[in-house]
């Protein structure tokens, strides 16, 4: 049984935004489902800070064992921060998807668009 | 032991292709993940023109091997679109599955149930393979990819036969790997300098004797279509997937910031 906090905020393709101390500034990273389908991470690529994406655009990519996911932008915004963590142990990914294991602080375009985004019990019915 | 199907349901479409470079050979595989439908899997047969160097998509590389020796002795490299480590690909059977993700249960299970149907092809033709059920999670920096089996990886005397990776595209899951023939990949170990690291993959000419590559590719057919249950026929490639694999090799496989980009 999956992990799914309900106080965060979903994609269908299992990325979630949680809210940072800093008005518009949320961490990203993969749900605990993401990351038990994958097995073990061993190797993520994030993008520099300050770079801006678009909603669904790659933001990096995510190696587990030896299979390579794409990671996708769940809403426009910069990137303020990436979990510099991650490049000693990406096991956090595994052990604490939703706390140590965020990836990067996504200061959003336009805080409107958090409304597509799946809340907890959408994102277990999506799941399961 | 025989399991019954899994009854994907999937419509197969098995392109027996030949060799081809790196290239062109990776660019055909990410295209197939791009231009995955839904309800539809794919099995394609192939191998390599000019002995190759493949790396995984984030395997350190550059400044790790000797290139001028590689040129003097025909090698080329390429970088995968998918994880894992370094493959010399040379006398083997490559194959490339691709499916819609869930499938066949997700990623993990499809790796699972793809390695039971090349492990059930593997035996018909006498090849006493197995799939581990140990072996280490390794960084894509951790030398070659034959040096060591990870969990669920196809294996002969305890060595491992069959070298795969994935890649996930959107809704679309690759799997493609290498079914050696023959061949130590020892040159991977004097392109890198690194002789004390010998790589020893086992081979079905060791096994077997004399083994041709369409025994294999018949063999290997007939256990996928066997444990991944669906409809299967032969067939090409679609014109979508050409003009994508023209873009992707044009963009990203044939560019040296690609294949030397770590």
């Amino acid at each position: 049984m999956s992990d799914i906090p309900s106080d965060l905020l979903y994609t269908e393709e299992h990325e979630y935004l949680r809210p940072s101390s800093e008005e518009g500034v949320f961490f990203v990273g993969i749900t605990d489902y993401a990351q038990g389908e994958l097995g073990d991470v061993v190797y993520i690529e994030l993008p520099d800070t300050g770079i801006s994406f678009s909603k669904m655009e790659v933001f990096g990519t995510i190696e587990a064992v030896k299979a390579v996911s794409d990671l996708y932008s769940p809403i426009s915004g910069e990137v303020m921060e990436i979990n510099i963590a991650l490049d000693d142990d990406p096991s956090l990914v595994n052990s604490d998807p939703y706390s140590e294991g965020w990836m990067i602080k996504l200061r959003v375009d336009d805080e409107g668009d958090l409304d597509a985004l799946l809340d907890a019990d959408r994102y277990e019915d999506h799941i399961s | 032991m025989t399991d019954k199907p899994m009854s994907s349901g999937l419509r197969w479409r098995v392109i027996r292709d030949g060799p081809r470079t790196g290239s062109y050979n990776m660019a055909l595989d990410h295209a197939l993940a791009v231009c995955s439908q839904q309800g539809q899997g794919v099995l394609r047969l192939y191998s390599w023109i000019e002995a190759t160097v493949s790396f995984g998509r984030n395997e350190p590389a550059r400044g790790l091997y000797d290139r001028a020796k590689a040129a003097d002795q025909g090698i080329e490299f390429v970088r995968r679109p998918s994880g894992g480590r370094a493959v010399l690909h040379s006398n083997e059977v490559t194959y490339a599955i691709v499916v819609p993700v869930r499938a066949l249960g997700g990623p993990r299970a499809s790796y699972v149930e793809i390695n039971r149907g090349l492990t059930e092809g593997l035996s018909s033709i006498g090849a006493a393979v197995t799939v581990t059920d140990h072996g280490e999670t390794l960084s894509p920096d951790a030398g070659a990819c034959f040096g060591v089996p990870a969990p669920g990886e196809i294996i002969a005397n305890e060595r491992k036969l069959v070298g795969s990776a994935q890649l996930r595209v959107g809704d679309a899951l690759l799997q493609h790997g290498s079914i050696i023939i023959d061949g130590d990949q020892s040159l991977l170990n004097q392109l890198t300098g690194k002789l004390h690291d010998t790589v020893h993959p086992a081979t079905l000419r060791s096994m077997l004797g004399v083994v041709h590559q369409d025994q294999v590719i018949f063999s290997v057919i007939e256990g996928l279509k066997h444990v991944l249950g669906g409809s299967w026929e032969e067939g090409q490639y679609l014109s979508g997937e050409c003009n994508e694999a023209g873009r992707l090799e044009r963009q990203r496989y044939s560019q040296a910031g690609w294949t030397w980009r770590r």
